[in-house]
């Protein structure tokens, strides 16, 4: 060897992702070997990881902006299923701005499903609670639990292209927000209101729940905070917290 | 105590149901490390399913140990977490690199076989074993370029395990692609490393290149064994006796009978030397 491992690395890249003809490398026709299995890999990590993006721009226009994004951005990470963090700003760049929200979304989907286990509030237990004892509950959010607030019609394409987790009709509103969690093996979703959005932003540290509650009213004044509630802890989207000083 | 694997199959999900169900004798399932480097959810949940009835075996594909710089502590502390809870019977990596100032191809890349390289894989290994408290095997890469190397693989798969105290993990369908790429003769390869040496062997099927024929073969995994491929493997064992066999299979996905039949022939030799021994 003439040239160091350092230097025979640096060419090799450039070749792969500058295409360069006059590389010594990139001559030999197995060169391409490389390229194409780079390729396909960080492009069939983009399928699996945005699948509803992928339905919306198409299997080729998807392909196009996967590959320049595979070049512009390659992984920095050997856990592919973890690739893509910032494809949704991507596409904003490139122009396909309607597929941001659905990406976000996607990417939601993604870290809900790669999360930390953690057994979410149980409704029976929290039942037998004096009204007292229920309002200084320490929560917070599961580990897997994403409430992204995002365009209308990405919510309902989104929920269109994935199956509408537990089946329910909404109540001819807007959905305003998505809520992932996985308070099992499966992720679960919904769309929700923007006052649900509030009481995860609430919970994002452990905090007494009538001090959590009495944030989403704060923000959400005509709500209902028990409704509130009760959907986050019929997701499975809160746990508790380990008992420690209110907020 | 599990049985010790004798065959085994790549793990996919889309198997997951059947290769828990499967009680063939010494079969073993691999999978790659880097799809399990999760904090928690179904995969890890499957992973321990399996792991109870099956032996494991992890193999890595992110260590990137031909790098001159040392494995990225982070990843090496996840792969430490998964040895850690899977106890797999087999452990391996390549001999290859991927990672380049931050960014990680998908995929394993040359490494010229240099005292330089030499003493970087050597040191990576080393790095890795120490961190497992294992040791590790390390798998021969597949051959599409021709490059300027200052050893022959044989000699240079030896004195790395040698140095390092590694196993290797000799895959005979990159040696019969990177030797039919090259020009060169499988065999040579085949017939080098010491039994001692050898702790696991893949099989795999290849494709030919849809622009340059049979004068490239790519490492495609997407297809059955090919038979000159199973003629080297009969070889081999001949020489080293029965060693855990690993039936690859990533694209073109056949039904678990299928591949389970292809495991079965695997099966069949290393029982075949068992009885004539």
């Amino acid at each position: 060897m003439n040239a160091g491992l350092g230097q025979f690395q640096n060419d090799f890249v450039a070749a792969l992702l500058d295409h360069q003809a006059a590389a010594a490398l990139a001559r030999q026709p197995g060169y391409a070997v490389y390229r194409n299995t780079v390729f396909k890999a960080g492009i069939e990590a983009l399928e699996t990881n945005f699948p509803s993006v992928r339905g919306a721009l198409g299997a080729a226009e998807f392909a196009r902006a996967a590959a320049d994004f595979v070049r512009t951005r390659p992984p920095d990470d050997p856990r592919l299923a973890r690739y893509g963090a910032g494809f949704s700003g991507y596409l904003r760049a490139a122009d396909a701005a309607h597929c941001v929200d659905l990406a976000r979304l996607d990417r939601a989907w993604t870290e809900a499903h790669l999360s930390t286990d953690a057994a979410p509030l149980d409704p029976a237990e929290l039942a037998t609670l004096a009204a007292r004892e229920l309002a200084t509950l320490q929560v917070c959010a599961h580990p897997a639990t994403r409430c992204l607030i995002a365009a209308p019609s990405a919510i309902t394409a989104w929920l269109s292209a994935r199956g509408d987790g537990d089946g329910r009709a909404h109540d001819g509103t807007q959905p305003a927000a998505l809520l992932m969690t996985r308070p099992a093996q499966g992720v679960r979703w919904r769309s929700v209101d923007r006052a649900l959005a509030a009481l995860i932003d609430a919970v994002a540290e452990p905090i007494a729940l009538a001090t959590a509650l009495a944030a989403v009213m704060a923000k959400a004044p005509r709500c209902d905070p028990g409704a509130v509630f009760s959907v986050a802890l019929g997701q499975g989207a809160l746990i508790p917290a380990a008992t420690g000083p209110s907020r | 105590m599990q049985p010790i694997p004798t065959a085994g199959l790549g793990l996919k999900p889309e198997h997951f149901d059947a290769a828990l169900a499967a009680r063939a004798v010494g079969i073993f399932f691999e999978v790659h490390a880097e799809n399990y480097m999760v904090d928690g959810g179904p995969r890890l949940a499957w992973l321990a399913r399996i792991a109870q009835v099956h032996p494991l075996s992890l193999h890595g594909v992110g260590l990137s140990l031909g790098s001159p710089e040392p494995p990225d502590r982070a990843h090496l502390v996840r792969f430490a977490a998964l040895v850690e809870r899977f106890e797999p019977a087999l452990i391996s990596e390549h001999l290859a690199w991927n990672r380049w100032q931050g960014v990680h191809f998908p995929d394993l890349f040359p490494v010229p076989r240099s005292a330089e390289s030499l003493r970087a894989l050597t040191a990576n290994i080393g790095q890795v074993q120490d961190a497992l408290g294992r040791c590790i095997a390390i798998e021969n890469p597949t051959h599409y370029l021709a490059l300027d190397h200052a050893w022959d693989e044989a000699d240079f798969l030896i004195e790395l395990a040698r140095r390092s105290g590694c196993g290797l993990l000799l895959d005979v369908n990159n040696a019969f692609v990177g030797a039919a790429n090259l020009g060169l003769d499988a065999t040579n390869l085949v017939d080098a490393i010491p039994a001692h040496l050898i702790h696991e062997v893949h099989l795999a099927g290849h494709s030919v290149d849809p622009n340059y024929g049979a004068q490239l073969l790519i490492d495609s995994h997407d297809a059955p064994v090919a038979d000159p491929v199973w003629a080297l493997y009969r070889r081999l064992i001949a020489r080293i006796g029965p060693k855990p066999t690993l039936i690859e299979r990533d694209g073109n996905l056949p039904d678990f009978s299928t591949l389970m039949a292809e495991r079965a022939m695997a099966a069949g030799l290393l029982g075949g030397l068992a009885q004539a021994a």
